[in-house]
């Protein structure tokens, strides 16, 4: 700022050499400022994402004592055991059935339901407030919800008991614990798809629609053939986001089954914290090692959604 | 135009009313359940007092205060942090500011269930167990939070930024006075979406904390649930609680949703 003041009282045949000077130094002023502004984001990333990834993979090189706390130095053993495991092997596979199963859910539902909330009629955008305002509600309380809905006596139970169906284990049969934790799943990221598809839906020209309709077009005509491929790069960045989503679910598994009965609902986020906090068993290298290769599902997931966000805006 | 008859606008709506109600089961299973559910797993008349034996069950008011100064903290933190960054990047003449934006949004693909196993060990060596800023310490900074106020300045004319600095505004004055009033659309959806998000954070404050009185709200009405003294009524009441606060949000500020995904670089 001081530097600014002094030219403009500077004598004009000065000027233009005293522009150049304090242009250079007013850019680097702001680098200066512009470097203190970045630091105390940069310092937390730093301290409580990039350091601890480096953390993670030395500590998933590690074994582990009797505390449960790292030891010496063990290379890859660790991934060894974990991908020599049936048990983990079956987590695996059970961890990607339960993202592709959530991602499909919420492609369909959400895009009948959007395609429902952006026809005109009267009071759609109340059913669309209501509806999106789902987004808002957290995974634990709805886990508690859906834990009353398919309780032994809860609604559903309930329901089928008067057509003589005898009520199911819902959460406590093995058969039926991990599909009901992949509907609880498409539940809680439905409010965000409805948000995103019947924004995208809006954004389709309205005239582009009415000239199909005066061609003759039927309805369904016109939600397959144009508006689905008008909003296909929507529904893709969902099915994006929603995998690394699924990937990381804790709270439903945790308060509904806890990775149960066995392990029918353990998947590899849950198994991560039953090998580090699980009673009785706490091992931070088995953990790491899990955490490793959960980031790098996670890494390539990611690296896709950045390349869909470039296609709409460029960064 | 196509003019519909009044009995398929009858329709619709009759349809509409059914698909909310089954999509809002679990809402309306909470607050419904809540307030008529009774110890032997009848309904009753509606009445206050699941509210209450949840109240003298947990450390309720206690935990919604905890709630209440984890999200204040988090979410100032993800906003302050994301604006001088994001500000950084688009102003301050960076030679290559996309480099540095890149190092943001980095972090986003590291997941945090990767990285609880090294932070705990940290929370726990600096003997911040069972305290609140162990829980929002490491949630301080957002990427995606940096990356919404980025594409929002860079749309900031840059001739307007020349002439503030012209008439001598610095950095601070032309944030606050120019710069943030412009895009308090941005400044307000990343609010909402950090204060949700801090609000209904599950895992990590369930590592961190372990006596009733230092825990958030969501982890404690899921304690709830395991506990002898409570019943499903009980759990519920607790659980409406802990929705409450966010959904009034979203409901007033319906708008910023869809404000937030644009902004986001989605159409």
């Amino acid at each position: 700022m001081s530097v600014r003041k002094q030219s403009s009282a500077n004598s004009p045949d000065k000027d233009s050499a005293t522009n150049s000077h304090n242009q250079s130094t007013s850019v680097r002023h702001n680098r200066i400022t512009g470097s203190l502004m970045m630091l105390p984001g940069l310092a937390l990333l730093a301290v409580f994402s990039f350091i601890p990834l480096a953390r993670v993979v030395v500590m998933s090189m590690q074994g582990t004592d009797l505390f449960g706390s790292p030891s010496g130095f063990i290379g890859l053993e660790n991934y060894i055991t974990v991908f020599t495991d049936p048990s983990f092997i079956s987590v695996l596979v059970r961890t990607i059935i339960y993202a592709v199963v959530v991602v499909l859910g919420r492609l369909i539902l959400g895009t009948l339901l959007a395609i429902f909330l952006t026809r005109q009629f009267k009071g759609n955008k109340v059913f669309r407030i209501a509806m999106t305002s789902t987004v808002s509600v957290s995974v634990a309380a709805a886990s508690l919800g859906f834990l009353a809905i398919f309780s032994p006596t809860g609604i559903i139970n309930s329901a089928l008991e008067k057509f003589n169906i005898s009520p199911v284990g819902w959460l406590t049969d093995p058969r039926w614990a991990f599909p009901t934790i992949t509907v609880v799943t498409i539940w809680t990221g439905l409010g965000f798809t409805l948000i995103l598809l019947c924004a995208a839906i809006d954004a389709v020209d309205p005239e582009i629609l009415e000239a199909a309709r005066m061609d003759g077009a039927t309805e369904a005509r016109i939600q397959r053939s144009m508006i689905l491929p008008l909003i296909s790069p929507t529904l893709f960045y969902i099915a994006v986001t929603a995998c690394i989503e699924t990937l990381q679910a804790f709270a439903q598994i945790n308060v509904m089954t806890k990775g149960g009965p066995g392990q029918a609902t353990t998947t590899i986020t849950y198994n991560i914290y039953t090998a580090a906090f699980g009673a009785g068993s706490a091992n931070f290298g088995i953990a790491s090692a899990l955490g490793i290769v959960l980031f790098a599902f996670v890494f390539i997931l990611t690296l896709l959604q950045f390349k869909l966000m470039d296609r709409k805006v460029s960064y | 135009m196509v003019r519909r008859s009044k009995l398929s606008q009858g329709l619709m709506v009759l349809l509409g009313i059914i698909l909310t109600a089954i999509v809002l089961l679990p809402v309306l299973y909470i607050f419904i359940g809540a307030l008529t559910f009774n110890a032997s797993g009848n309904v009753s008349r509606p009445t206050f007092s699941n509210f209450t034996s949840a109240a003298r069950s947990m450390p309720l008011v206690r935990q919604v205060c905890n709630s209440i100064v984890v999200t204040v903290c988090q979410t100032a933190g993800q906003i302050i942090t994301a604006i001088l960054a994001a500000y950084a990047i688009v102003f301050c003449n960076f030679k290559r500011p996309q480099l540095w934006m890149m190092v943001f949004l980095l972090s986003l693909m590291i997941p945090g269930e990767t990285t609880i196993l090294s932070n705990y060990l940290s929370v726990t060596s600096w003997g911040l167990i069972d305290t609140l800023p162990a829980i929002f310490l490491p949630y301080l900074v957002q990427g995606f939070t940096v990356f919404l106020f980025r594409q929002a300045f860079r749309s900031f004319p840059s001739e307007l930024r020349d002439a503030a600095s012209i008439d001598g505004a610095g950095h601070f004055r032309f944030m606050f006075h120019v710069l943030l009033p412009i895009t308090q659309s941005t400044v307000l959806a990343a609010t909402i979406n950090s204060a949700v998000s801090a609000w209904n954070g599950y895992f990590w404050p369930l590592l961190v904390t372990n006596s009733p009185e230092s825990r958030t709200i969501q982890v404690g009405i899921t304690q709830l649930s395991g506990a002898e003294s409570s019943h499903m009524g009980v759990v519920l009441a607790g659980s409406a609680i802990a929705i409450l606060p966010t959904l009034i949000l979203t409901l007033c500020f319906n708008k910023s949703l869809r404000g937030m995904t644009v902004a986001g670089g989605l159409k």
